[in-house]
């Protein structure tokens, strides 16, 4: 109901905007980027505290990193590691020894200079025991960090990691002040382009660009993040004018905004997929042939349509713009029938499954796997409950049947070797798959553990995955230089203009 | 044997007495609004603590391992009785702290303090606007009420009462704030009411969502009251002297016709307060409701616990005070206890 009267809102205010647009500037020369302004960006998520040493979630990621706070190297859009508070950097031969040459004359937002103690610090406590730094999972390898002279930093390896330098790039790796004054619950005091300008806590977060900052300065004068949590609010708004990008939209309004000659709309890859996931202690999940049945009895390319068609088939827990990619949409292919003697052979018939999902994804994404569970008889009862309840119920204390998620982080195939995440998915041959990557001699030998990784789990039918939903981003005209790509955990904001 | 004169007795409602009587409807209306917010103050505390989902969960998020969020829950202090955490709490409301948020370590009141600048004002305006529509709207319809405008008043205000309030914000962003430009779809200045002619511009569409369907309940009951008091006698002998309708009820017919209409304005205040949860959202407004819908996504439960005890002690002082003032206004109507 609430859905059709979003759309009703949206194209009539389509329709008026056409009606009344006065088009400014006749001639339809490329824009040319004008004097620095701030930008207004719609997203989607507000942070629930500035802290990145000990605060997880996608909102925070997408407003810090490499904006606010940034780690000894950064993260490209593309995905490349970039120089960032080291300068240069050489790893020894057996891949245990990480040495960093660290950029001198950085300051912190505070004004106090970075000193190398800082960067020991920041990096030996997120790689402590008992850390709470959101990444420091990722740092579990490093047995030792220390300075050997003012400017050079070693890492130490207990084992070979070939995702080390990436790890560096996530809030395991920033640099923060050893000691410092400032509380980073509700202030901000790290070396990026941009300080924290004000949160206007449920409505906007901005930044400022900060004048010390050691390397090239932003292109803008600021850039406002805007947290609207309601779509059509989010679209009018950038029909009036009061934001100039919004970064991430329905397939509803990116084909309702795309008609207009104002903005422009460009898909974006994303590195995440909608899963779903098995509870692999629960009896009937135990057996392949079950999963496997699921799995087919779904019809993935309808699924897509039914969502909006912003979206891509996967088969696996790889995307196409990973390195480690493998096509695997064949090993669980559409067939209904096959699911059906799948069950026969485990005799399963019967099957009455509960399908717990938090109520951030669409209802209409479970329906329609419980209807396609159905034609094969299986009987699925959608159980729907609040993020904060999945999350004790689901993720932590592992009390389900089927779930539903999206899983955003990039290395979520590294889970797939962790018999304590919360599929509890036990499998000696993917554990060992996972490790053997992780201390891969070189990037290749990591993409070929990992394909196996991927395959493996394909086969075995560990879970489903749905699909992988792509970003769209709308913004003005006008507007450059915005990343499209992987905005949800790396949002680069320095370099976007817009035009007058 | 001597007759001793009867003592005078004073009418009530007069002089020395009536101030006693006020004195004491206060006690009264006092005693019941803190027992009332201690069993609010329980009845909060207790909702929460069944609440499914746990804090220590939501900030660690999917990225935590099991024994950080095991020291989430120590350093949270969710691993001591519910008692304790109960009186610690309304130990410090007593004392007037609110207490402090876990998640970004800000205190609750000053928290509260900014996310009122929006929403106070926000209430304020759409009661205003609700009462003035309403009031003419409903005293019309009630003198019009055998023609077809009245009877069309009567209908329409049944039907507007019944439209959702984020469909009527919506209608407005579409008909009136795209076309003209003069409000803005969404947001607060950041600096509030630094800027007080750009903050109303921003309130303006929000309390007019709000109003119309608050105001729509109000038409009826403004209406009803208003054909009571025309029923009465007093009316038509002011008719019978020769004064024009619209004297008898502006000089006599609104005081009496007022009187049940408070007890309306104090319901009102807790519609339009959940009106507000609505609208904020909508608007992207960061009140209040907003704050609440966000805290309870994040189980910031020390920030729920306290903003609700707040809404609720505001609440409740609005209505009894609203209560007592017309009990102090009608001399007829008695406490029956």
């Amino acid at each position: 109901m609430r859905k059709t009267f979003a759309s009703t809102a949206l194209i009539l205010g389509g329709l008026m905007l056409a009606g009344c647009a006065t088009t400014p500037a006749a001639g339809t020369s490329a824009p040319e980027p004008a004097a620095p302004q701030i930008i207004d960006i719609r997203v989607g998520l507000e942070p629930t505290s500035l802290d990145v040493t000990t605060t997880s979630g996608a909102g925070l990621v997408q407003v810090m990193r490499g904006n606010v706070y940034e780690g000894l190297v950064g993260l490209g859009e593309d995905l490349e590691i970039l120089p960032a508070l080291a300068s240069d950097w050489t790893v020894s031969e057996d891949g245990l020894t990480y040495t960093f040459t660290v950029r001198e004359g950085v300051t912190f937002h505070d004004g106090t200079p970075m000193t190398i103690d800082d960067v020991v610090a920041s990096l030996q406590a997120s790689s402590a025991e008992g850390s709470m730094n959101p990444d420091a999972k990722r740092m579990g390898s490093v047995a030792t960090v220390e300075a050997t002279d003012d400017t050079t930093v070693v890492i130490t390896l207990a084992q070979r990691d070939i995702n080390l330098l990436e790890s560096l790039t996530t809030s395991a790796g920033y640099i923060v002040p050893a000691a410092s004054a400032t509380d980073l619950a509700s202030a901000t005091n790290g070396t990026g382009p941009y300080t924290l300008d004000q949160w206007n806590r449920g409505a906007t977060l901005s930044l400022e660009p900060f004048d010390e900052y050691w390397g090239e300065a932003p292109l803008n004068d600021g850039v406002v993040f805007h947290y609207i949590a309601d779509e059509t609010t989010a679209a009018t708004a950038l029909q009036n004018g009061e934001v100039d990008i919004l970064a991430g939209v329905t397939a509803e309004t990116a084909e309702l905004l795309r008609g207009a000659d104002e903005f422009q709309v460009i898909e974006g890859d994303s590195t995440s997929w909608m899963t779903l996931g098995f509870n692999h202690t629960f009896a009937p999940l135990t057996d392949q042939r079950v999963r496997q049945a699921l799995r087919q009895a779904i019809d993935k390319e309808e699924l897509i349509q039914v969502i909006g068609g912003q979206a891509i088939e996967v088969g696996t827990i790889t995307v196409p713009t990973d390195a480690w990619h493998v096509d695997a949409t064949d090993s669980a292919p559409y067939d209904p029938e096959a699911a059906r003697k799948l069950l026969a052979e485990a005799g399963q018939e019967n099957l009455n499954l509960t399908l717990t999902v938090s109520n951030t994804y669409d209802t209409i994404i479970t329906e329609f796997i419980a209807a396609e569970l159905a034609e094969v008889g299986v009987n699925v009862t959608i159980d729907t409950v609040e993020f904060a309840t999945w999350l004790e119920d689901v993720y932590t204390n592992k009390d389900f049947e089927l779930t539903m998620v999206l899983h955003v982080d990039p290395a979520t195939i590294t889970y797939y070797g962790n018999p304590g995440y919360y599929w509890s998915y036990d499998n000696a041959e993917a554990q060992k798959l996972v490790a053997d990557a992780r201390q891969a001699s070189s990037a290749d030998a990591r993409d070929e553990k990992l394909r196996e990784v991927a395959d493996l789990v394909a086969k075995d039918s560990a879970s489903d995955w749905l699909y992988s939903p792509q970003t769209v981003v709308v913004a003005g005209k006008g507007l450059a230089g915005f990343p499209v790509d992987r905005i949800s955990n790396n949002f680069r904001v320095s370099g976007i203009t817009v035009a007058e | 044997m001597t007759i001793a004169p009867a003592p005078l007795r004073m009418p009530a409602g007069h002089g020395l007495f009536r101030a006693r009587r006020v004195a004491a409807e206060l006690f009264n209306e006092a005693v019941v609004l803190v027992v009332s917010l201690i069993a609010a103050s329980i009845l909060i505390f207790g909702l929460l603590a069944v609440l499914p989902g746990d804090q220590a969960a939501v900030m660690g998020g999917m990225d935590a391992t099991p024994e950080q969020i095991e020291a989430l829950r120590t350093q949270l202090g969710l691993d001591r009785p519910l008692w304790e955490r109960y009186l610690d709490w309304i130990g410090g409301v007593l004392t007037g702290d609110l207490g402090t948020s876990a998640l970004d370590s800000r205190p609750v009141a000053a928290e509260l303090g900014e996310k009122l600048q929006v929403t106070l004002p926000l209430g304020i305006l759409a009661l205003a606007m609700s009462v003035f529509i309403a009031v003419p709207v409903g005293v019309i319809a009630a003198v019009r009420r055998e023609t077809t405008f009245g009877k069309s008043i009567a209908a329409l205000s049944q039907l507007s009462a019944a439209i959702p309030t984020f469909v009527l914000g919506l209608v407005l962003v579409v008909l009136v704030a795209l076309p003209t430009r003069l409000f803005p779809v969404q947001g607060f200045p950041a600096d509030r009411w630094a800027d007080p002619a750009e903050a109303l511009r921003a309130l303006i569409l929000p309390a007019t969502a709000i109003a119309i369907g608050q105001s729509a309940v109000l038409v009826r009951f403004v209406r009803s009251a208003t054909i009571d008091v025309l029923m009465k006698e007093w009316v038509r002998t002011g008719l019978a002297q020769g004064w024009p309708l619209h004297a008898v009820l502006l000089r006599q017919g609104m005081r009496n016709a007022a009187l049940p209409l408070l007890g309306v304005l104090g319901l009102e205040i807790a519609g339009i307060l959940m009106g507000s949860v609505i609208v904020e959202q909508l608007f992207a407004l960061p009140g209040v409701g907003g704050m609440i819908l966000a805290d309870v996504g994040n189980r910031d439960i020390v920030s729920i616990q306290s903003t609700l005890f707040v809404l609720t002690a505001l609440v409740m002082i609005c209505t009894m005070t609203l209560t007592a003032l017309s009990r102090v206004l009608d001399p007829r109507i008695r406490r029956t206890s």
